[in-house]
């Protein structure tokens, strides 16, 4: 299917992505679909889904503790625009 | 009064030699056979569809069923995701409830397997929050996420989900037009490799093209002359935040619990009421959810029931849950599921269903959901005799 790709969409979304950078949360349930994805609770008890990145396997579970990274999520759009976008990191004990 | 007087569904499956609308045809020309009438006697026609603008780039269904009709009638192209079949029901029903027409014809239809996988599942994505779709989730990622919610809340295994799956596999081979009709057992479940951790290729429905079709209507005439009937009791339609992640709570489908809040309300009836449920089981978390949710199980219970097989064909006098084989072995044509799910509930309370006929069906209630809760459509049928 044709993805189509749209700066200025990329763009406003660029002004919420800001926000959530640096905070801390906690994982309320998760899959994996090749890489593991999270549901996240922020401290400010707001929601967010994301791909956790920077993982060892024993790492993903219910409960543990994680922070909001700016990671690249896709391929570039057709302008070339590099799509960037919110990823979790688990935090470290 | 408003009846179901007639429904007719394509065989689901791999239709690699028909086209979307050859399905539509088919599954139109003989639901009006079944109800023993003509096509000029349909004052209007509702059409359920998801994925035709986003696959074939053709949105415009109605014109196209007109085709077929040859005549200039109103039709309307319904879409709620995967709800899409029962809320064209819905829509149809209101309709003649409201005097604007006497009988008319409700059809879903999905053609799912021109494309390769990994674009349909692209397309049905479509029905989820942007936010989800750039986390990556799919379909079977959104479901997952609840299914390990309430495994972990109440304590069940991935084990405990494969039983529903290894029950509507063994209703789909009593179904001549379910896409498997062969039975499976729980290791096959467990051995199955993971879609979306923890659920699994078995635990999830399949890529399906299939139509279904039925008529209704509220004319005393039209209804006798029908070989069979069955009433429209109610119908209700809920909806919830498209998002996970602005939902209140994870172990349910609001939607889900207030449609059927407001459908039993509606037809004076209580979920014991209900012998026969069709429910919509586009994984096995959501079967359990839905048993929950509509009121049959209390929150948390419905892991331990299925593994008992009680609501399985044949296993008592109490409620039975997708004789058709359900989304999972009957197939899941996104649009023609809502329409498939009445279509049984309708043989059922007509005393049509052959091999998977139930005992004692007087009342019937079916379970469509778009999306991951973001729509639920719930309808009481009951029987006419």
């Amino acid at each position: 299917m044709r993805r189509t790709e749209s700066s200025s969409k990329l763009w406003r979304r660029q002004k919420f992505v800001r926000t959530l950078l640096g905070k801390h949360g906690k994982v309320l349930t998760w899959t994996k679909i090749h890489a593991p994805i999270a549901l996240v609770e922020l401290e400010n008890g707001e929601r967010i889904t994301g791909e956790v990145v920077d993982y060892q396997n024993e790492d993903i579970k219910t409960g543990m503790k994680v922070q909001v990274v700016l990671r690249r999520l896709r391929s570039n759009s057709d302008d070339d625009v590099i799509p960037y976008g919110l990823k979790f990191k688990p935090l470290k004990k | 009064m408003t009846a179901v007087v007639g429904y007719y569904t394509t065989k689901f499956g791999e239709l690699w030699d028909k086209s979307l609308y050859d399905l539509v045809e088919e599954s139109i020309e003989n639901a009006l056979k079944d109800a023993a009438i003509e096509k000029e006697e349909i004052d209007a026609v509702f059409f359920g569809n998801m994925l035709g603008g986003i696959l074939e780039n053709n949105v415009h269904g109605g014109a196209k069923i007109s085709e077929f009709f040859d005549s200039h009638l109103p039709i309307f192209r319904l879409e709620a995701a995967c709800a899409s079949g029962g809320i064209a029901f819905h829509n149809a029903h209101n309709y003649v409830k409201s005097g604007a027409a006497q009988t008319v014809l409700v059809v879903g239809a999905e053609k799912m397997t021109d494309y390769p996988t990994d674009v349909i599942v692209s397309a049905l994505s479509a029905a989820a929050s942007g936010e989800e779709q750039e986390a990556g989730l799919t379909f079977p990622g959104l479901y997952a996420l609840l299914a390990r919610h309430y495994m972990e809340t109440y304590n069940y295994t991935e084990e405990d989900l494969a039983y529903v799956s290894v029950k509507n596999h063994y209703h789909g081979s009593l179904n001549e037009k379910a896409q498997y009709q062969k039975e499976i057992t729980v290791e096959h479940v467990m051995a199955s490799p993971y879609v979306a951790d923890p659920l699994k290729v078995l635990d999830s429905s399949p890529i399906t093209d299939g139509a279904s079709a039925l008529v209704l209507s509220s004319n005393k005439d039209v209804i006798k002359k029908a070989k069979t009937s069955a009433k429209v009791l109610s119908t209700a339609v809920a909806t919830d935040s498209i998002s996970l992640s602005k939902r209140k709570r994870l172990d349910e489908l609001a939607a889900t619990r207030v449609a059927a809040e407001n459908a039993f309300k509606d037809a004076k009836l209580k979920p014991a009421d209900i012998n026969i449920a069709e429910v919509h089981d586009c994984f096995t978390i959501a079967e359990l959810l839905a048993m929950e949710d509509l009121g049959f199980y209390k929150k948390g219970t419905a892991g331990s029931v299925v593994k008992n097989y009680v609501t399985k064909h044949g296993n008592g006098n109490g409620l039975v849950i997708n004789t058709s084989g359900g989304l999972k072995a009957a197939g899941h044509p996104v649009g023609a599921t809502g329409i498939k799910q009445l279509g049984e509930v309708y043989k059922q309370l007509t005393n049509a269903a052959s091999k998977r006929q139930i005992k004692k069906a007087n009342y019937g209630l079916t379970h469509n959901v778009g999306g991951s809760g973001g729509t639920a459509v719930v309808t009481i049928l009951g029987a006419t005799e």
